[in-house]
């Protein structure tokens, strides 16, 4: 499994030998580009339309790169669809709300520029160790009695612990819907000159905020030791053994990782949507899994890239089809497919050896 | 000092365990009973770490029970207190914790709610709470050291034999309880009578399938088979309507569990979708007949089909959605296959959902038509029981005859390894289609059921968590195994719909049994042999224990 793996990476585009896929391919882009030739001739949206769509894309997209870093980690190593992620992102989501609340209460979210700064930050490191000590957890309680089980055993028992994870934080914290406090430093906007372009400061913090998470990331993955034992076990638990590293202890600062960011990105996603329930991680859960596979599930700059694409084809996807926005759901479900279909690793995807496919 | 260590551990657990059952809100639920689950979970936790740590004095054992005893119910004393103290001074703690209300406390501390926010002192409370957990765990401890090992006997030949005949007999007594519970001089458990014989019902049915299980070929065997046989057909005669309802529920996930296997534990697909097909069968059907669909409003002329016609017109569709959606995932594998499916899954809901002209969006459709014989309607529960019974005896019959079958090999051969498969000439494009188009025509015919079940149907009843109910209802009953499928849509489908006033916590308890059968016995309660065989592999050959390498 290369993770940045400079000698495994496989850059070059094949279409496979089939000439069907080729020919179907080439069909379906051009009834596609047709479709949106119509729809632009017949609808005139705004340069300034579509600019607002693509830095929601953008936004969404760094959301769904946090949580699809978590599930690349997790493939990576254990190969395994943490299917709870999701709902570790919720309860990192759930203690931001709970820390933001608290902040407002002892008013600083509304105070000065420095104390309504501080306490998105803290916020922000709140959900992350919630985020944390459930995610490790979870790899404790439900998946390493699995290690050596056959593949759908510890796939049940994720989705069991997914599903235990919502109704927990259902009984415990009730059914209303909570609503996030924003701190008044994200709260207000920026006017791009007099273009009409609006882009909000939550939007920017997101944005900003993932880019520099996933960098961190890339660096530990990449320059630590603990990276580099991580690269290892990827490659072969086995031999990693062998080699002195603990698979154990990698394989929970793997779960650790992914959690943090997933922490985040749970936080994030209260302060974008304003509000979390405990249903509020499933989909885009599922959603950033789907943007892991786009983009080669196990490689991170694939995650990265197929989360991005992932977010702009929602945003701009429904309009440039002609089609009432709920189909944002159904577009990434097809782009899903239409990638499995045409180029089944993923669009970074290395070849996958027969153990691992 | 050391059995202050090994005593902490556990009683960590143990105080996560009660403060998780004390969160989700027990003496809420429950009042003062709470207390008594509490000195339940203690005391047996306390017994099963007494009894694993064998060889150790009986001072030790005690003092360690009393730690696993005073330390989690100290901490859930402090909490309590604290609680009662923000409740007497008009916090409101539900703000956070939904379920801590001033009752909650109340129940733990023998007071009432009033009491409570009045300001009452709890100490006195919580001093007997903290005493009665203690105690119940030292009880446990106490418990643990006595001398078992004595109390097995060896069994006489006589005996012996005796206890062979018990899981026939079993079965039978159930039936039996079950038939007295419907006399009408009965009246045991009054308004609630129907559901325990529906408990009654279920553990007779599981009892039945692994009495089969136990006793060897023979008449005996036979006779017992028609026995049961004979009985699960009066059993619809004999329920009320509730009864019916629910166990029509139960066969029609019987009928989809049945597909899925042929998917998920034939040939090895991992379908995350399944619904997908389900909702095809029934809304073709629903759309084809109720009065309230597009087609039936816009067709001029067009009445609507029976029963009898959208049944083979569902089937048919969903081989043609099975076959479609088998053809682009021909090359997929493992986990990427889940994800496929899921999505298919998915975009069919979505597509229900906002088709909005055609399928009715959110309001769905309504007043799907029952099936008729000769105007005779039978659209009651009891008789969709006896259609649905009917149906999943011939979907069962063509289960087991394809598994016998050389497709049924094929398919195994191919879950085992696709390219030896190949090799022995087995075709991977038509086997892997067979498996698809065989889990969607009988989903779709479980699905057309289900709509005739409902009457309305709504695109959020085809949501992932189907999927999920009826893949995890076949691995709990052990994947790949038919008898399995019945067992597990029992254990997942019908026991929630009976455990109705427990509603807030059956996800959660399934969803915690869902993690903990994986861990223990991740073959499922009624495995196939060959799956059983597969899975504890290792464990009958000799081989030392190495310490195990992550994989």
């Amino acid at each position: 499994m290369a993770f940045l793996n400079p000698a495994k990476k496989t850059w070059g585009i094949s279409l496979g030998p089939s000439a069907y896929r080729l020919v179907g391919l080439v069909i379906l882009l051009a009834a596609l580009a047709w479709r949106v030739n119509n729809v632009l001739s017949l609808q005139s949206y705004t340069a300034q339309y579509w600019t607002l769509q693509l830095i929601n894309g953008l936004i969404l997209g760094g959301l769904y790169a946090l949580v699809a870093m978590g599930y690349t980690l997790v493939y990576g190593i254990l190969l395994m669809i943490n299917f709870a992620h999701g709902e570790v992102m919720m309860i990192g989501g759930f203690a931001g709300y709970f820390a933001l609340t608290g902040f407002q209460t002892l008013g600083w979210t509304n105070g000065t520029p420095f104390e309504s700064g501080l306490s998105v930050v803290l916020a922000l490191l709140v959900g992350m160790l919630a985020s944390l000590i459930a995610g490790i957890a979870l790899e404790r309680i439900a998946y390493r009695p699995l290690r050596n089980a056959p593949r759908l055993v510890p796939l049940i028992s994720a989705v069991g612990a997914s599903f235990f994870l919502q109704y927990t934080v259902l009984l415990i914290f009730g059914v209303t819907p909570h609503y996030y406090q924003k701190p008044a430093i994200i709260s207000s906007g920026l006017s791009v000159g007099d273009t009409g372009v609006f882009i909000s400061y939550t939007g920017l913090f997101i944005f900003f905020s993932s880019i520099f998470l996933m960098l961190m990331l890339y660096l530990i993955v990449s320059r630590s030791k603990m990276g580099r034992a991580m690269r290892s076990v990827a490659e072969s638990k086995e031999i990693s053994a062998l080699m002195g590293v603990n698979v154990d202890k990698v394989i929970v600062f793997t779960f650790a990782l992914g959690s943090v960011l997933a922490g985040a990105a749970g936080v994030m996603l209260g302060l974008h949507n304003t509000v979390m329930k405990f249903n509020s991680g499933f989909f885009p859960g599922i959603k950033a899994f789907t943007a892991a596979v786009i983009g080669g599930i196990g490689n991170l700059p694939g995650a990265l890239l197929g989360a991005f694409s992932l977010g702009i084809l929602e945003a701009v996807g429904p309009s440039a089809l002609g089609l009432p926005s709920e189909y944002k759901d159904v577009i990434a479900f097809s782009v899903l497919i239409l990638v499995l279909i045409f180029r089944p690793t993923g669009i970074l995807g290395e070849v996958l050896s027969e153990g691992k496919a | 000092m050391r059995t202050f260590v090994s005593g902490l551990r556990p009683a960590l657990i143990v105080f996560a365990i009660v403060l998780y059952l004390n969160l989700i809100g027990f003496p809420l639920k429950f009042g003062s009973v709470a207390i008594w689950v509490f000195a339940a979970v203690l005391f047996l936790f306390s017994f099963v770490v007494s009894r694993r740590a064998k060889g150790s004095s009986p001072i030790l054992a005690i003092t360690r029970s009393l730690i696993i005893g005073l330390l989690p119910s100290l901490g859930l004393a402090l909490l309590t207190y604290v609680f009662a103290l923000m409740q007497a001074s008009q916090v409101t703690v539900q703000a956070v914790f939904a379920q801590i209300l001033p009752p909650h406390t109340a129940a733990l501390t023998g007071l009432t709610g009033e009491q409570v926010i009045a300001g009452e002192s709890v100490l006195p409370g919580l001093a007997s709470l903290v005493l009665i957990l203690t105690s119940a765990s030292v009880l446990g401890g106490v418990v643990s050291l006595l001398p078992y090992e004595k109390l097995k006997t060896i069994h006489s030949e006589k005996t012996q034999s005796l206890l062979s005949t018990l899981p026939l007999l079993v079965p039978m007594a159930l039936f039996t309880a079950y038939l007295s519970l419907k006399l009408p001089s009965v009246q045991l458990f009054g308004s609630q009578e129907n559901i325990f014989g529906l408990l009654l019902l279920y553990i007779f049915f599981g009892a039945s399938l692994f009495a089969l299980r136990a006793i060897p070929q023979g008449n005996a065997k036979t006779s017992f088979m028609i026995v049961a046989m004979l009985a699960t057909l009066s059993v619809p005669l004999l329920n009320d309507q509730f009864q019916n309802s629910v166990l029509g529920f139960v066969v029609i996930f019987i009928i989809m569990g049945i597909g899925l296997n042929i998917v998920v534990g034939f040939a090895g697909l991992l379908d995350l979708g399944y619904v997908a097909f389900f909702a095809v069968g029934a809304y073709s059907y629903a759309l084809l007949s109720s009065p309230d669909s597009w087609i039936l409003q816009n067709v001029p002329g067009f009445e609507g089909v029976t029963f009898w016609a959208g049944l083979p017109i569902a089937i048919v569709l969903g081989l043609i959605a099975g076959i479609l959606l088998g053809i682009p995932v021909l090359r997929l594998r493992g986990d990427y296959l889940a994800i496929v499916t899921l999505g298919f899954g998915e975009i069919i809901r979505l597509i229900l959902l906002n088709l909005r002209e055609y399928t009715g969006g959110p309001g769905g459709v309504i007043g799907v038509p029952p099936p008729f014989i000769f105007d005779v309607s039978l659209g009651k529960p009891r008789d969709i029981l006896f259609l649905s019974l009917a149906l999943s005896a011939i979907v069962t019959f063509i289960a087991v005859r394809l598994r016998d079958s050389r497709i049924g090999r094929s398919w195994v051969a191919m879950r085992e390894d696709e390219h030896v498969a190949q090799a022995m000439g087995i075709n991977l494009v038509s086997t892997k289609l067979l498996a698809f188009a065989f889990g969607a025509v009988f989903a779709s015919l479980s699905g057309t059921l289900y709509a005739v079940r409902q009457v309305n149907i709504f695109p959020d009843n085809f949501a992932l968590d189907v999927s999920i109910n009826v893949l995890a209802l076949i691995i709990i009953g052990g994947i790949g195994s038919i008898e399995g499928v019945v067992i597990g849509a029992i254990a997942l489908i019908g026991l929630p719909e009976v455990l109705r006033s427990v509603n807030e916590y059956r996800i959660v308890t399934f969803a915690a049994l869902l993690v903990a059968m994986m861990a223990i016995r991740p073959e499922g309660l009624l495995p196939s042999l060959r799956r059983k065989r597969e899975l504890h592999a290792g464990e009958q050959e000799n081989i030392p224990r190495r310490k195990k390498i992550a994989r």
